[in-house]
């Protein structure tokens, strides 16, 4: 059992306590699911479970904390190690030796542990998440999903009886978020394993948890049953908005739910909806063209005789699975990558022979890690570094216009590292785009990002796209893809296996259906937000 | 107190080991007689064997001495992952220009020793030399030199004063990559010379002294190194001038976040 | 098949090592190079090298260095074959087939001992050589261990950051374009190993105070060094007693590792495994060292050999070079250790 009493903690330096007042117990066998927006406090809390706070972050800290009759406040991490299994959010950042099984052996060798009982231990553990025939692989070697389940057979290694898990799938594509998430499942049903999540792909998680918990400025907002919290709170996946909005009872929590519910079905029986294409944008001319483009890695083709187009105003979605070869068009678009055949025009200039710096004049490229990009001292130098790199005069109007789209108003000042994740994205847009090109690709913008900093993002897009701005998105998330794109596009295997208005391939699409299309097939809704105003018209209507 | 006196006095006597050991050939070709010792025990004392040994014997004892100072999770993560970033620059293909026999891993070891002092600047240097060898088959008999040497770039690096004013941190910082970049070949070289010069009593005559040695390592300094080593310091340079304040500004603030105090009100 | 276990391989490089660099003889050394080049390829790993050295290329540039460099700054020796005008510094004067010879012969003795290490280089996996840190290093192993780790990601991440500056106009043109590629790195790197120290530490490893060597493992390690510093210098002084200095410097400091490994605690996942092999190995390589002993089995002036005066062929101990044989045991323990019979440990 856990129980936090009277907890407040501040971290060395801050003004403001990240975690306030917290009363909290998880019972034993509990599944308890941590939510709330980015810089709620999550991360900390979870940090008190196993004595990281304060032991290893430092800071001050009241309260009291305690882990099966453990003392984390004076006992420290060392102590809690064999009682709590904790796995963080990159897997990257979480190896300590090279190869699965040394990994997952590494703390027991710690200890010294007889070499023979080590054997035991790692053997159930690869057994426990199903990796024993990755057993003498190298960990640079996996997916990240892959590496993920690692971290977690080498936090149970010692079998402990809490595992606590930050944000466990934020860096993962859904493949591999799905499947971490199944097998924290089975932990929980099968050993009866205490499990202490954070998370915000609530969609996938809300019905295997017992219980859960939301966070907002460091204090506990709703706590308890899964469908009283989220009654209680102002977000959630689209299922959840729609439920609340139009109150249906009781909530329904995964899509198989709320079809058997009365009220759905008069909805699912109602004639599809007729929602006009958006109209705002207008397809004038072609920012983007590719042609008969064709590149193979090592021999190995992965874009074979690709065609596509993006129009001025017009976003388009590119959706597939890893290794579709989404990455490498994007990179073939801007010069990374020099394709073997076929040709590229962006905004009516042909892209053969030109380095990137000169095409990314017109294209700006926001990369999968925003952190690759930033070094400098502060934002504004940040945007300035690019148009020194182009050559380009330094206005600061042009700094401050670009600050006040993205929502970065009174930080030019600060050192970007220190920002939050969802600003740092900004600021790493910002960078790119700040000689205002004509054609926005971004690689997964979302990854990590909690619902409302997806939404800012998208609310800037849109701008952006009113300005006259193409946009080329690759993503895994079928939700923003059916909140932003005009079309998608969809890839398998180095070609375009369909391409569409979104509201016609999404609709359509098992795999790649959002949840609402799920829910109704061939309604043609798409977003919480096209359901709803059609219903609130349909109501004025009678 | 004994422990600080224990602790100084290793570092002095590594340090007056490896001098010994980087000026042996010299003193050698000084002190030889002809016709000495050929037959008694082996004839050891023209070859690199011994200076070698010394070497690895200074770093096993600092390493047994800095290990236990610099103990700690996070110096140990932050270590190895330097070392790792620092190795890598060692032997990735870059595709950036830079003059012939110039290398950029010694700006990051002398910055990493500047901001997180002399033990941790000790052993990302030799760690640094260590790992990227294993890594790409070069160990060799230079191997220990070079740890050595690498090691002090960072030790020295840590004794630098911080200076307030930042045109003159970052002229100071300029200033002993200029000089490591000469130092480290020309001992480096030290170490090479006797190997491929041989034994100096073969061309003893009775004329020879510490001068003639000197003079030999000249020649030899400025037919192999000379050209490369000016790269090196100018490399050094170069690369210092355009990442030395900014980077010191980064590692700083790590440095606040390796070190830290918890609070029970 | 399980790779024979890297100290064996380090007791053979040591042989192998001393031998050349105590030789001068040409005959013997040749016959060293031989066997450490039939060892590396009789043991050599199927899959290649990550990173070869041009090895050839090496051996010849050292082979022609070291023969023009000897002639032209040494002027003994008998056979006259140019002059040079003596106002030249250091070139000046006669420059002698005697010269060139010894100069060509130092290179093979350079070369020889070259080739034993790219051997050891060849055969060894990264990860053994990491595991022969010795136990009271083992913070420091583990500081190695990471990095090892780490490197594939390092080199990934920097063709990342490379790439992102690249979009946002970066060029690389001369040093300062570094500056964008090595801050991100760096600066990614560290906020990375916060994260690393953060996962060892829960998952159990020591703790965050500084714990210093113990007193007395110091005070061992300043005695072993003051008698190694001794004995170095009474031997080059001509003393042959600085060896038993120096020998009680070893001691002094083995001493202390083996206190510093007292307070290790720690257990392999995995035991070496020190087999039949490994012993063979070992033996070899003494056996091979047996005629460097102060022993009067073997004529220790046949190692020896110097052009000067005069260019004179060098004597070949039958018996001496049998014993050197022992360093190609690697290869016949290769052959007679069927994969087969291995795959069943």
């Amino acid at each position: 059992m856990i129980t936090i009493r009277g907890l407040t903690y501040t971290y060395p330096q801050a003004r403001q306590p990240a975690l306030e007042s917290i009363d909290w117990v998880v019972n034993d066998g509990e599944f308890v699911l941590i939510a709330g927006p980015s810089g709620s406090g999550k991360s900390t809390l979870l940090r008190c479970l196993n004595g990281l706070v304060p032991h290893f972050s430092g800071g001050s800290i009241v309260g009291e904390v305690n882990v099966y009759g453990v003392d984390t406040i004076t006992a420290g991490p060392r102590m809690l190690s064999r009682t709590v299994g904790f796995v963080a959010q990159d897997p990257e950042a979480q190896a300590v030796l090279e190869v699965v099984e040394s990994e997952i052996a590494y703390s027991l060798e710690n200890a010294a542990m007889p070499p023979s009982e080590m054997r035991i231990r790692v053997e159930e553990v690869l057994e426990l998440l199903n990796l024993s025939r990755l057993r003498g692989r190298r960990l640079s070697t996996l997916s990240g999903g892959e590496r993920q389940k690692v971290a977690i057979a080498a936090a149970l290694a010692w079998r402990p009886r809490v595992l606590v898990l930050d944000e466990p799938t934020s860096q993962l594509d859904p493949q591999s978020a799905e499947d971490v998430l199944r097998s924290l499942v089975r932990l929980n049903e099968d050993l009866g394993l205490t499990v202490v999540l954070a998370e915000h792909r609530l969609e996938r998680i809300l019905r295997y948890a017992d219980r859960m918990t939301w966070l907002e400025g460091g204090r506990i907002v709703g706590d308890g049953q899964v469908r009283q919290v989220l009654q209680k709170i102002d977000a959630g996946p689209p299922l959840i908005k729609v439920a609340r909005a139009l109150v249906w009872t009781p909530l329904p929590l995964t899509v198989k739910e709320a079809k058997q519910l009365p009220s759905v079905a008069e909805l699912v029986a109602l004639p599809p909806a007729i929602i006009g294409t958006p109209t705002r944008r207008k397809v004038e001319e072609d920012i983007l063209t590719v042609k008969d483009l064709r590149f193979a890695y090592n021999g190995q083709p992965t874009l074979k005789s690709l065609d596509l187009t993006v129009g001025r105003g017009e976003a388009v979605a590119l959706l597939g699975r890893n290794g579709a070869g989404k990455s490498t068009l994007l990179k073939c678009i801007v010069g990374l990558l020099k394709p073997q055949a076929g040709e590229i025009h962006v905004n009516g200039y042909t892209t053969q022979g030109r380095s990137v710096a000169d095409i990314c004049l017109d294209v700006g490229y926001l990369p999968q890690n925003p952190d690759d990009l930033l070094f400098a001292e502060s934002v504004d130098d940040e945007f300035r570094v690019t148009l020194r790199n182009h050559h380009l005069p330094e206005e600061t109007g042009k700094i401050d216009i670009m600050r006040r789209q993205l929502g970065l108003n009174h930080m030019g000042d600060l050192y970007p590292r220190d920002l939050s994740v969802g600003q740092r994205q900004r600021v790493a847009l910002g960078a790119v785009t700040i000689t205002r090109p004509p054609l926005i690709l971004l690689d997964e913008p979302t990854r990590g990002l909690d619902p409302a900093l997806k939404e800012e993002l998208v609310a800037i897009w849109r701008g952006w796209l009113d300005e006259g701005a193409a946009i080329l998105l690759v993503t895994h998330d079928v939700e923003l893809a059916a909140m932003i794109a005009d079309r998608v596009v969809m890839m398998s295997q180095g070609e375009i296996i369909a391409s569409g208005s979104t509201r016609e391939i999404l609709g359509n699409s098992p795999h790649f259906a959002p949840q609402m299309a799920r829910l109704f097939p061939g309604s043609n809704w798409l977003t919480a937000a096209d359901v709803l105003s059609s219903v609130k018209i349909s109501e004025i209507g009678e | 107190m004994s422990a600080r006196i224990a602790s100084v006095g290793l570092y002095l006597l590594a340090g007056l080991a490896g001098m010994f050991a980087l000026f042996y050939p010299f003193i050698t070709r000084a002190v030889s007689q002809p016709g000495t010792n050929e037959t008694g025990f082996l004839q050891v004392s023209g070859t690199p064997l011994l200076a070698t040994l010394l070497v690895i014997l200074c770093l096993a004892v600092l390493f047994a001495e800095l290990q236990g100072q610099a103990a700690g999770s996070k110096t140990v993560a932050a270590l190895g992952i330097m070392v790792a970033a620092t190795a890598t620059l060692r032997f990735i293909e870059v595709g950036i220009p830079g003059p012939a026999g110039f290398s950029p891993i010694f700006a990051p070891i002398i910055l990493g020793g500047y901001v997180f002092g002399p033990r941790f600047g000790f052993l990302l240097g030799s760690m640094t030399m260590l790992v990227s060898a294993i890594i790409t088959g070069g160990v060799g008999p230079w191997l220990p030199y070079q740890m050595f040497t690498a090691g002090w770039v960072g030790l020295t690096a840590g004794w630098l004063p911080h200076l307030k004013n930042t045109t003159a941190e970052i002229a100071l910082l300029v200033a002993f990559a200029f000089i490591w970049g000469f130092a480290y070949g020309a001992i480096m070289n030290l170490y090479s010379w006797p190997y491929l010069v041989g034994d100096p009593r073969t061309t003893w005559s009775p004329e020879s002294s510490m001068a003639d040695g000197l003079r030999s390592y000249a020649a030899f300094y400025v037919t192999t190194s000379l050209l490369w080593d000016s790269a090196a310091a100018i490399g050094n340079v170069i690369l210092m001038a355009a990442l030395g304040l900014p980077a010191v500004r980064a590692l700083t603030r790590f440095r606040g976040r390796m070190a830290f105090q918890v609070q029970h009100p | 098949m399980k790779p024979v276990d890297a100290r064996a391989w380090v007791m053979w490089l040591m042989a192998g090592g001393l031998l050349a660099i105590l030789i001068s003889n040409p005959l013997y050394l040749l016959l060293l190079f031989l066997i450490s080049r039939l060892v590396m390829f009789a043991c050599a790993p199927a899959e290649p090298q990550r990173f070869p050295l041009p090895f050839w290329r090496i051996a010849a540039a050292i082979l022609v260095f070291s023969t023009l460099f000897n002639m032209l700054t040494a002027h003994i020796g008998q056979t006259v074959l140019f002059t040079l005008p003596t106002s030249w510094p250091l070139v000046g004067g006669s420059l002698t087939f005697e010269t060139a010879v010894y100069g060509f012969l130092n290179g093979l003795r350079l070369v020889t001992l070259l080739s034993f290490f790219i051997a050891f280089n060849t055969i060894v996996p990264v990860s053994e050589l990491a595991g022969l840190t010795p136990r009271a290093l083992h913070e420091l192993g583990l500081v190695m261990l990471i990095s090892i780790t780490y490197i594939p990601e390092t080199i990934s991440q920097f063709h990342r950051i490379r790439d992102a500056q690249a979009i946002r106009g970066h060029q690389l043109n001369g040093l300062r374009a570094w500056r964008p590629i090595l801050l991100p790195l760096l600066i990614s790197g560290l906020e990375r190993a916060m994260n690393l120290s953060e996962t060892m530490v829960s998952r159990g490893y020591g703790s965050t105070s500084q714990i210093a060597a113990p007193f007395r493992a110091r005070v061992l390690l300043i005695i072993g060094l003051t008698f190694a510093l001794g004995g170095s210098l009474r031997l080059t002084w001509g003393g042959a007693d600085g060896w038993l200095l120096l020998s009680a410097g070893l001691a002094a400091i083995a001493w202390a590792y083996r206190e510093l490994s007292k307070d290790v605690k720690r257990t392999r996942y995995k035991p070496r495994h020190w087999g039949l092999s490994e012993t063979f190995i070992t033996i070899g390589a003494i056996i091979a060292l047996i005629p460097i002993l102060p022993l009067d089995i073997f004529d220790r002036t046949a190692f020896y050999y110097a052009p000067y005066p005069e260019v004179s062929a060098p004597l070949f101990g039958v018996g001496t070079g049998l014993v050197m044989l022992g360093l190609a045991m690697p290869a016949v323990v290769m052959i007679f250790t069927p994969p087969e019979l291995e795959l069943t440990h």
